[in-house]
């Protein structure tokens, strides 16, 4: 937390999340407040969407304190002023199909990392029993 | 004295015209080098900074419209008596700039080569705000972030670009916040490197694929520079056939 003119600032990070990668912002930046907060990652979430509406709506920005402790999130499809024009049922099925698709990103994300954990764990499984081995031999 | 692509492209007798009147000069980020609405008293034609031609807004924001390196030549407009731009120029990556009087610009203007060079150099900056109107309105902003750093790339002849967030979040018109997760995710795909105030492209190639359509628009073979030099070429051709 920065200290400006005798008052604390908090400090809040944006992490970006999209169909295939996670992109903090690892410096963080200064905010009044958590709705503050909120709104430059709205504002952040319109910057990115610009032109690719249909493309990413699944995509969100997480709102994290200092410490990294998730605040908030945005789901791009929520905020997507494109969209306004349409029926609330049909507005309402886009964004529910936008949330399943991030859960999906999430599934298949975690999914990718833990293979990598496992194929990392075997390589030095491998490494180990190897060692062994010239040991007994 | 320079390095300035278009001043390297004129011929001796062409130079010799402007030669006497020619001042280098450092400017830092962030100087102003004309505010709109006025007359232009000086032509600056970068030797290793980055002129932004940016229309101001009211809300105190701006956005660029064109931008300048060492390919052109960067003044509030090409006319002698025209004062109606609405532009101001913004040195966006310090540098050294040779200066020239626009009187002493527009008195060389007999000489074929000086007036290629004034027609060059303002087509291109017509060119580009056409093509920068074109691309904010279709193109994502991490598409136009790519096409930005790789055309400052190409036109400061240098992969390694002092600048900071806000700079070209302001050029583009998008928060900081915008920037810095753009960078990351470039960085994360190793196609540049980035500190506080300093952007490496890594690969350049990589960033003009990633990069927008007006990367092609807007290309080398538009440049005032490159024009000046096969103006140059066709008429030694000619002369020589003669």
């Amino acid at each position: 937390m920065a200290v400006r003119g005798g008052l604390q600032v908090p400090l809040y990070h944006f992490l970006l999340k999209t169909r295939d990668s996670r992109i903090p912002d690892r410096d963080g930046s200064e905010w009044p407040n958590e709705s503050a907060a909120n709104d430059e990652a709205a504002l952040v979430a319109h910057d990115l969407m610009r032109n690719q509406e249909c493309k990413r709506g699944s995509w969100r920005i997480e709102v994290c304190d200092e410490d990294l402790r998730p605040c908030s999130e945005i789901l791009f499809a929520e905020i997507d002023e494109t969209i306004s024009h349409l029926p609330p049922e049909v507005r309402h099925r886009h964004i529910i199909t936008s949330r399943r698709m991030a859960a999906l990103s999430d599934a298949v994300l975690t999914l990718r990392m833990t293979l990598a954990e496992v194929l990392e764990t075997l390589n030095h499984a491998n490494t180990v029993m190897g060692a062994l081995g010239g040991k007994r031999g | 004295m320079h390095g300035n692509g278009c001043l390297s492209a004129l011929s001796a007798k062409a130079m010799s015209l402007f030669r006497p009147y020619l001042t280098e000069t450092t400017f830092g980020e962030g100087t102003v080098l004309w505010e709109g609405k006025k007359l232009a008293s000086e032509v600056y034609f970068p030797v290793s900074g980055l002129v932004s031609i940016v229309v101001a807004l009211s809300d105190g924001g701006s956005v660029e419209v064109g931008s300048i390196g060492l390919e052109g030549a960067a003044c509030a407009g090409f006319d002698a008596d025209q004062s109606d731009f609405n532009t101001r120029g913004l040195v966006q990556i310090g540098g050294r700039f040779v200066r020239l009087p626009m009187s002493q610009l527009f008195a060389a203007k007999e000489n074929t080569e000086i007036e290629n060079l004034i027609a060059f150099c303002r087509d291109w900056i017509l060119m580009q705000a056409q093509q920068e109107a074109g691309c904010t309105a279709v193109h994502s902003a991490d598409k136009r972030f790519c096409r930005w750093l790789f055309q400052a790339c190409e036109r400061m002849e240098t992969d390694t670009l002092l600048l900071t967030q806000e700079t070209i979040a302001s050029v583009l018109g998008i928060r900081r916040t915008t920037v810095t997760l753009i960078a990351q995710t470039l960085q994360a795909y190793g196609l540049i490197r980035y500190r506080r105030g300093k952007i490496v492209v890594l690969d350049r190639a990589r960033l003009r694929a990633a990069a927008c359509e007006c990367c092609n628009s807007l290309d080398r073979q538009h440049w005032p520079s490159t024009r000046l030099l096969d103006a140059r070429r066709s008429l030694n051709r000619k002369l020589s056939d003669f």
